[in-house]
């Protein structure tokens, strides 16, 4: 397998993991919305924390075949919230940095923000002169 | 081709090697600041946004070991941790110094509250501090800045505080309450943690190192110290070596040496520093180098509440702190105490903070985000010989170098008086109106303790002035000399205490 085939594999299992840190709901299609699994996936490529994300798949991938006898890109989000929960306790090295990277990728996007209630960066129009009013 | 030899070279441009820099070359020494990480521009460099976390922290491997793999967050950079900090400035108390003979645990630092009251006072009108002195305070002090009014978040949290009878205050914060010496006021934007970009927080390279360089210090940065050179026959120090961004190897000579790399990077130096008269470490006949590391052990405290908070309208932290609990109290079986401090965050510290799993109840706690208040619970750590920094056997940094490995476990004092901090905190949420309380993360804050002063240079590295025991001409001034963590945030008193030792070291010698 050369590198190309490796990051294009690894693109696809991280989609489906990265579903499962942050999944679809009726707002929004999760971390699929910003393309998390081929961002993770060109910077395992690229050596970004490689070794721990290349063990956690791996992990990821024995698991998805013992308890579900899938492939990790076919799990439903039913059987990938379960699987998330065993790596969470089996590879947690692999699931803090999965879940810390997926969340910085969502919350990068200003069109999440605005789903979460975030205005964004007020620096230019001079911060928050209601800081100390009631909110609303 | 041999460098000049100058009388300070100063590791690490935070905000006590600033200060070092500024008060040594304000008295005509020549001083050489290096710093491992870049020169920032915070209006353009430092705009608004999460990302600046990978310019301003330490990325640099290290490894983290032991039952806790507690994670300090480290600052680097022209500014050093002043760039990313969130400007919390209160002072420790008398008996923060004396824990051994009042409480029987840790240990009596070699100084008191008294030693370091004036220093406080300077570093607190130098930097512009805001605030009250609080109600538990070591003394009635005034600071130099009218308190920030309280946030809206601040004001519900401070609503449950008063109905269990604490008494909320607006602390000391190295934030601009309205302008002072050029620089502005702070317009509440909330992300005083990925840099301020406004020049209202306070941060050394703004108020040290600028004037110190205008007095003839030189800033050399993204520049690694990983050598200090000892001359076995004088017994002193001659310089450093280190390694430019290209991978060049350079010298520097000078008279002393001082060390403000933080409590991670300073022992790693000193270790790597090892020679034939020192084999276990430069500095370290006492064996302390890099043993008793401290940290904060804290919990993040979230509540949801029915109407909106909007909590990132602020100051990130300490627009409200409770104080009322720093005291021993033997019901909750354990010693010393902690303060609560409001800390909201940016969304991706939000998430990170939360601890708040995955799937459907991760993304709903993302939505709370305009509706959550949140307490940062946040108490003393003893120091415990087995928490230390050492050499890691088998991983290397970038330059070959062994990295700092940290190894950790909280005592079980840290983990009751942790405890009792949450469960206040969570307390008081409730009772401000949280339709939900959730414990998030429990982590450790800030890093102490690992090069800890003493007048016995059996047991300690340095001397109250910072001043190694065993090598005259070497200093540290960071809060690698501290004996133990108090229950409050250091950098006021690493800076009061470089200030001491600046003072002493001018007083030594002319330049």
């Amino acid at each position: 397998m050369n590198s190309t085939d490796e990051q294009t594999d690894l693109s696809a299992e991280l989609a489906a993991l990265a579903d499962g840190i942050i999944p679809a709901d009726d707002r929004d299609e999760g971390a699929r919305c910003v393309d998390a699994g081929a961002k993770l996936a060109a910077r395992v490529a690229a050596g970004v924390n490689a070794a721990t994300y290349r063990a956690g798949v791996k992990t990821a991938t024995a698991l998805a075949r013992e308890q579900f006898a899938q492939p990790l890109p076919s799990l439903d989000a039913t059987q990938m919230h379960a699987l998330i929960g065993r790596l969470k306790s089996e590879s947690p090295a692999f699931y803090k940095q999965l879940r810390m990277d997926v969340s910085a990728l969502y919350l990068s996007n200003p069109a999440i923000w605005q789903r979460i209630g975030f205005p964004g960066p007020s620096t230019a129009a001079g911060g928050y002169p209601d800081f100390d009013q009631p909110q609303s | 081709m041999a460098e000049r030899c100058v009388d300070a070279v100063i590791v690490g441009a935070g905000a006590c090697g600033s200060l070092m820099a500024h008060d040594l070359a304000k008295r005509g020494w020549s001083v050489t600041v290096v710093e491992a990480g870049r020169r920032l521009d915070p209006a353009t460099d430092l705009a608004n946004s999460e990302a600046n976390a990978a310019k301003i922290m330490w990325t640099e491997p290290r490894v983290y070991a032991g039952k806790h793999g507690v994670v300090p967050k480290t600052g680097v950079g022209v500014g050093g941790g002043s760039l990313v900090w969130l400007g919390v400035m209160p002072r420790f108390h008398h008996d923060d110094f004396r824990t051994r003979t009042v409480d029987g645990v840790g240990a009596d630092w070699p100084i008191g509250y008294d030693d370091l009251r004036p220093y406080y006072h300077q570093v607190e009108r130098e930097f512009g501090v805001a605030g009250e002195c609080g109600p538990v305070a070591p003394e009635h002090y005034e600071l130099p800045l009218p308190a920030h009014r309280f946030n809206w978040h601040a004001q519900v949290l401070a609503r449950g505080a008063v109905k269990l009878g604490a008494r909320p205050f607006a602390p000391p914060v190295a934030v601009n309450s309205m302008e002072y010496q050029g620089r502005p006021a702070c317009i509440y934007c909330g992300w005083c943690g990925s840099g301020c970009p406004t020049g209202a927080k306070a941060t050394a390279s703004q108020i040290y190192l600028e004037p110190a360089e205008l007095a003839g210090a030189h800033v050399i940065s993204q520049a690694f110290v990983h050598r200090i050179e000892y001359d076995a026959a004088a017994g002193r120090v001659t310089g450093v070596a280190y390694t430019d961004a290209d991978g060049r190897e350079h010298a520097l000579r000078s008279r002393i040496v001082i060390l403000a790399a933080h409590a991670i990077e300073t022992p790693r130096l000193l270790l790597l520093s090892a020679n034939s008269v020192f084999p276990d470490g430069l500095a370290n006949f006492s064996g302390c180098v890099g043993r008793a590391l401290m940290s904060h052990p804290t919990w993040q405290v979230f509540g949801k509440f029915a109407e909106p908070i909007n909590a990132y309208k602020g100051m990130q932290m300490g627009h409200v702190m409770v104080q009322d609990d720093y005291k021993s109290d033997p019901a909750r079986g354990c010693a010393r105490g902690y303060v609560l401090i409001s800390y909201m965050m940016t969304p991706i510290t939000y998430a990170n903070l939360s601890d708040a799993g995955y799937g459907a109840a991760f993304k709903q706690f993302l939505y709370d985000y305009p509706y959550t208040a949140a307490w940062w619970a946040h108490a003393e750590g003893l120091p415990c010989e087995s928490n230390t920094v050492t050499l890691d056997p088998d991983v290397r940094d970038a330059r070959g170098l062994p990295v700092a490995r940290i190894t950790y476990e909280w005592c079980d004092n840290d983990q009751r008086l942790a405890g009792a901090a949450r469960d206040r905190a969570a307390e008081m949420m409730a009772a401000s109106g949280a339709e939900r309380v959730h414990i998030g993360l429990n982590y450790g804050a800030h890093a102490m303790g690992s090069c800890r002063m003493g007048d016995d240079p059996r047991s300690s590295v340095v001397n109250s002035y910072g001043q190694s025991h065993d090598v005259p001409n070497l200093f540290i001034c960071d809060t690698s000399v501290f004996v133990t963590s108090a229950g409050v945030n250091p950098t006021l008193t690493a800076m009061a205490l470089a200030r001491r030792s600046s003072e002493y070291i001018a007083s030594q010698r002319q330049p």
